[in-house]
Order: C-alpha cells, then sequence, then structure tokens
C-alpha cells in the first residue's frame, strides 16, 4: 500500500511502500507540483528505483524553475538507498 | 525448504511477492536492514525481466531460502528469448543532475547491496540467482 497527500504549508506525505507499482501513482502526483514542498516520509517504508526516480525527475523539473522539492524523517534503510544512488546530492534531507 | 510462489509477469505481482517475503523474513527474524535489502533486490531484478525479457512466458517463479547464515532467491523467467543484462545501461553515481539519465539504478543499487548475483540462461529459461548474507 502506499499513498501520497498534500497536506497543506506546501508539505506533501508519502505513506507506504514506494514500490515501482506506486511510483505511477507518485509520477501523476508530483506532476502538479509547481513550487518548493517539503516530503514528509515518516511514514514510508520503504523505495526503490521506480520511487527515485520519480522524485529525481521532480527535483530536476523544479530545480530548473528555482524550485525544489526537501525531504524530511527519512528512515535509515531508505536514507541508505539514498546515499548509495547517490541522490543525497540532489536532495536537502532534513 | 524454500518458500515458493508464481508470479504473473506484470508488476501486479509485486504485491505477493512482497507478501511472501514479509512473511518468510519476518518468520526467520531477519533484521530490519536485510530484509530491506533483500526485498529491494528481489523487486529490482523482478522489474526489470518484467520490463526487458521478451517471448511467451506469462510466469516468472520465485524461490525463497533463508537459512540461519544466509538469504538466497531466485527468479525464473520461463519460456522468454535470450536477455543480456549487461545491455541495461551503466549507472553513473557521479554524473551531475542536469546529465543524468533515467535507467541503470536499480542494477547498481542491486549490486551494491546483495554479496553474489548471476544470470543463467537455459532452455528458454532465465535464472536470476541471488545471496545475502546475514550479518552476526
Amino acid at each position: 500500500m502506499f499513498d501520497v497527500e498534500l497536506t497543506g504549508e506546501g508539505r506533501i506525505r508519502m505513506v507506504g511502500r514506494l514500490d515501482a507499482a506506486a511510483a505511477v501513482q507518485l509520477e501523476q502526483f508530483l506532476l502538479e507540483i509547481d513550487s518548493s514542498a517539503v516530503v514528509d516520509c515518516e511514514a514510508l517504508d520503504y523505495i526503490s528505483s521506480g520511487g527515485l526516480g520519480e522524485l529525481f525527475a521532480a527535483q530536476k523539473r523544479l530545480k530548473s524553475q528555482g524550485e525544489a522539492l526537501t525531504l524530511r524523517n527519512l528512515n535509515p534503510h531508505i536514507r541508505e538507498v539514498f546515499a548509495i544512488a547517490g541522490f543525497d546530492a540532489f536532495f536537502e534531507i532534513e | 525448504m524454500p518458500a515458493t510462489i508464481e508470479l504473473h509477469r506484470n508488476l501486479d505481482a509485486l504485491e505477493p511477492m512482497f507478501g511472501l517475503l514479509d512473511a518468510e523474513l519476518a518468520r526467520h527474524g531477519v533484521d530490519d536492514r536485510t530484509a530491506f535489502g533483500i526485498k529491494l533486490a528481489a523487486e529490482e531484478l523482478f522489474t526489470n525481466l518484467v520490463r526487458h525479457n521478451t517471448g511467451k512466458g506469462k510466469t516468472i517463479s520465485f524461490h525463497l531460502d533463508v537459512s540461519p547464515d544466509r538469504l538466497d532467491f531466485e527468479l525464473i523467467d520461463h519460456d522468454v528469448d535470450p536477455f543480456d543484462a549487461k545491455s541495461i545501461p551503466r549507472y553513473d553515481k557521479g554524473q551531475s543532475m542536469a546529465d543524468r539519465e533515467p535507467g541503470g539504478v536499480g542494477v547498481y543499487l542491486v549490486r551494491s547491496i546483495v554479496d553474489k548475483i548471476s544470470y543463467q540462461y537455459e532452455n528458454r529459461e532465465m535464472t536470476v540467482s541471488v545471496t545475502k548474507f546475514r550479518k552476526t
């Protein structure tokens, strides 16, 4: 199960397992985001390359417009995936 | 005794695959970090078979064997054409955001996380075998 929602004040909340199937849902959601936002990952349990790719694509688009996603509350395993892939260089991670 | 499941060749099959993984990894008391890594490897490799292999195959067999010192799994893609995993673009971790293209990061993650990975193609079956040792 995966869910993503806008919780107000420019905050995005992701919940559950962000696998390749769920990445399609995230892609559609992120296409609607056109300004800087904090992505709260406290309830995100898992991520794979599909989710990384969608977050990266959104970040690349937003940064070209002078905006950015900031990731917050990543669990240690997800943070490790970002580090292995080198994606921690592209995001501010709080 | 390995746990086994037959998965349809589409991303909807991730749900039953994760179901089996969650149950077996919990039953054997596998630590969270190792469990995360083995689930990531299984998903990435299954997804690659679904996306890249061609042929008439409708299912992929998944076998998971958890022992006190190691985890092994196999994905067997039936009745498919040969596919060279090396044809997947090589991932360059040092690339800038501007230069980076999608693709290759999944295999890179798998190779970084597991201890052994091998591909075998015989009699129109592609078998991917993975081992990750459990830290004591």
